[in-house]
């Protein structure tokens, strides 16, 4: 799903957060993880820093937005750079070698929202994902990540995405838009 | 209303009140189902609208006009549904479910509610923390609610119907109920008032009627027993008066023999003897032959007043007009003499009654008046008039008139006011002319003056009418 489509469909979901404001406090940090060293990974990062600023998204239900990167090589490394980040809020950009385990266990644990544009992260744990149904991109939402991450979607947004009920497993990312198995 | 019987008024009372409720069942229910109606399917049509406005807020943010189909298909299902639009910030339709029959009702007729009487519109914003997103509008068709107020009113029509004609019936039958027993009482009212005191009512209830019919009863029973004593002593008293009747009859008739030799014997001691009994035996002789002429004249108005009750009264029709003439044309030579005049009118009716006797109160009461004169040539006028159902005649003089406490010892027979020197009689005439009226059904009276004159009133009944 193109990143013109899908980033700006997630940035609309977080409006529908009632969690946000707890979670985020007066500001909220939207943190976009990616492999510097990952060609395709970081290449999403640049293209997601492009996207942000064409939609110029400065607050979201009136909390100031500020967006950081968050450059990581491996799984040590994601874990502590995730948690250093002080992200509210993390964009994960496709990965490669890095077990989406590093990543959940931080966000769940300190109540940070996940969300990314590949298809398979979101049944792989990631709360919020895009995928394509046909031509159209569809929202899909891990309803257990979402739980996990202290995210509180509002029914309305539930009833439109499609909601997932499982976790396959925390696979470590392997290519661009699929979980290792 | 004062004529119209009890069980019709009390049917008519009811069978108005009952119109009235049924009138009211037609007018009001009707309307009210209508308006409960109209309020629910506002109400419905407002919560569909807020409820899709609500689930539409993702299609608008996302800008996602399918799933605002999906979102629609959810309402869509109520077959009452016209058509729901869905706008964004600038107004152009961004979803819309029956968009040709959105536009043919005009689903912008207006913010808010309204309705063209076909369809009921609903328009609400939506928006997403107080930031307008688009607008969402909704119609519901009202066929159904006309199609059910037209089902009631039919319904409420025929139970209108049904109420008034078992209203109707109920009060028929419950003013029948309730005036039974007092129509009961009514008949042995009337049965009594005909005559027959043997006329009971049977009791069967324990409220005011039965009270009334024992009241009622107990009422007759005495009635019934007074009655019978009456009859009693009625029966005894007409015996006795019958006796009387007779013994006067008997008496005076048999008297006159003794009498008429008296007097004849006295007549023949004056023819022979009255030279030489000299002038205090003529003088003796002249009392007893007045005494016998008396007695003679007092046996033969008793003979008279008894015949007038054992003979009893004719029927038959009488012209009065005519039984005056004869009266005054009997009495010609006294009127004359007095230079009296009678006058009567012109109307004086035809009566049933026994014309012999009739002419005799006439010809008494014209006697009376020419009797007792004043100074004055007698004047005297006979009237008739009606009173009630009967005639009413008057005989009125100029004459001495009568002291007001002796106005009813004048018809008293043998009572006289006068001496016999000052006007000759015995004092029966006003009791046979009595006598004779009350023998017809009427009554007999005098109004008079001392010194103005008398006027002697009398009732025939009208048995023609």
């Amino acid at each position: 799903m193109p990143m013109e489509t899908h980033l700006p469909i997630c940035m609309t979901a977080l409006a529908f957060d009632r969690s946000l404001r707890d979670r985020a406090g007066d500001e909220i940090v939207f943190a976009i993880l990616f492999q510097p060293r990952f060609l395709a990974s970081n290449s999403a990062h640049e293209e997601a820093l492009r996207v942000l600023d064409e939609l110029g998204v400065e607050a979201i239900e009136g909390i100031p937005v500020r967006y950081v990167s968050v450059p990581v090589s491996d799984e040590r490394d994601t874990e502590r750079a995730v948690f250093e980040s002080d992200a509210d809020i993390v964009y994960v950009a496709p990965l490669r070698a890095v077990p989406l385990d590093a990543i959940t266990r931080v966000t769940r644990e300190h109540d940070i929202m996940t969300c990314s544009g590949v298809d398979a992260y979101g049944r792989a744990g990631l709360t919020l994902t895009v995928s394509a149904r046909g031509q159209r991109p569809e929202l899909v939402v891990n309803y257990t990540a979402m739980r996990e991450e202290g995210v509180d979607f509002t029914a309305q947004l539930l009833a439109y995405a499609r909601v997932l009920e499982f976790t396959e497993g925390t696979p470590e990312a392997g290519a661009a838009g699929r979980p290792t198995p | 209303m004062r004529g119209v019987r009890i069980r019709a008024k009390l049917t008519a009372m009811t069978s108005v009140l009952v119109a009235a409720v049924s009138l009211f069942i037609f007018v009001y229910f009707p309307g009210e189902f209508e308006r409960r109606a109209m309020d629910a399917t506002a109400e419905k049509a407002r919560t569909v609208a807020e409820i899709t406005a609500f689930a539409s807020e993702p299609p608008l943010m996302f800008g996602d006009s399918l799933s605002a189909h999906d979102v629609f298909a959810g309402p869509a299902v109520d077959e009452d549904l016209a058509y729901i639009v869905l706008t964004d910030v600038r107004g152009d339709v961004f979803a819309a479910h029956r968009p040709e029959e959105a536009r043919r009702v005009g689903y912008r007729a207006g913010d808010g509610v309204s309705s063209d009487g076909m369809v009921y519109r609903v328009s609400v914003q939506v928006e997403r923390s107080g930031a307008a997103l688009g607008r969402l509008h909704l119609g519901l068709s009202l066929r159904p609610q006309r199609e059910s107020a037209a089902a009631a009113r039919r319904a409420v029509a025929f139970v209108s119907f049904v109420v008034f004609a078992l209203g109707i019936a109920a009060a028929y039958v419950l003013a029948s109920f309730i005036t039974r027993p007092l129509a009961d009482v009514v008949e042995a009212v009337e049965g009594v008032a005909g005559g027959d005191l043997s006329r009971r009512v049977t009791a069967s209830t324990r409220d005011e009627l039965g009270e009334l019919a024992a009241s009622f009863n107990r009422m007759a029973a005495r009635l019934e027993a007074t009655r019978g004593e009456l009859q009693t002593a009625n029966d005894e008293l007409g015996r006795s008066n019958t006796e009387l009747e007779q013994f006067a009859y008997i008496a005076s008739h048999d008297l006159r023999e003794p009498l008429r030799t008296i007097a004849s014997c006295i007549q023949l001691l004056e023819r022979r003897y009255g030279d030489t009994v000299g002038d205090d035996g003529k003088q003796y002789i002249g009392y007893a032959s007045d005494g016998a002429k008396r007695m003679r004249s007092l046996l033969d108005s008793l003979l008279e007043y008894s015949r007038v009750g054992s003979r009893g009264a004719g029927s038959a029709p009488t012209d009065v007009g005519a039984v005056v003439v004869e009266a005054t044309l009997s009495l010609a030579t006294v009127i004359e003499e007095s230079e009296a005049t009678v006058s009567h009118g012109d109307d004086l009716p035809t009566v049933v009654a026994d014309a012999a006797q009739l002419g005799q109160v006439f010809l008494n009461l014209l006697t009376n008046a020419l009797k007792f004169r004043s100074e004055a040539p007698p004047e005297i006028v006979i009237r008739a008039v009606r009173r009630g159902r009967a005639w009413a005649f008057s005989v009125q003089d100029r004459g001495i008139g009568i002291e007001s406490g002796h106005l009813e010892r004048v018809f008293v027979a043998f009572q006289r006011l006068h001496t016999h020197e000052e006007y000759p009689g015995v004092g029966m005439g006003l009791a046979i002319c009595k006598k004779i009226v009350e023998l017809h059904g009427g009554e007999m009276w005098v109004e008079s003056e001392l010194g103005a004159g008398s006027t002697f009133s009398f009732t025939i009944p009208d048995r023609a009418s």
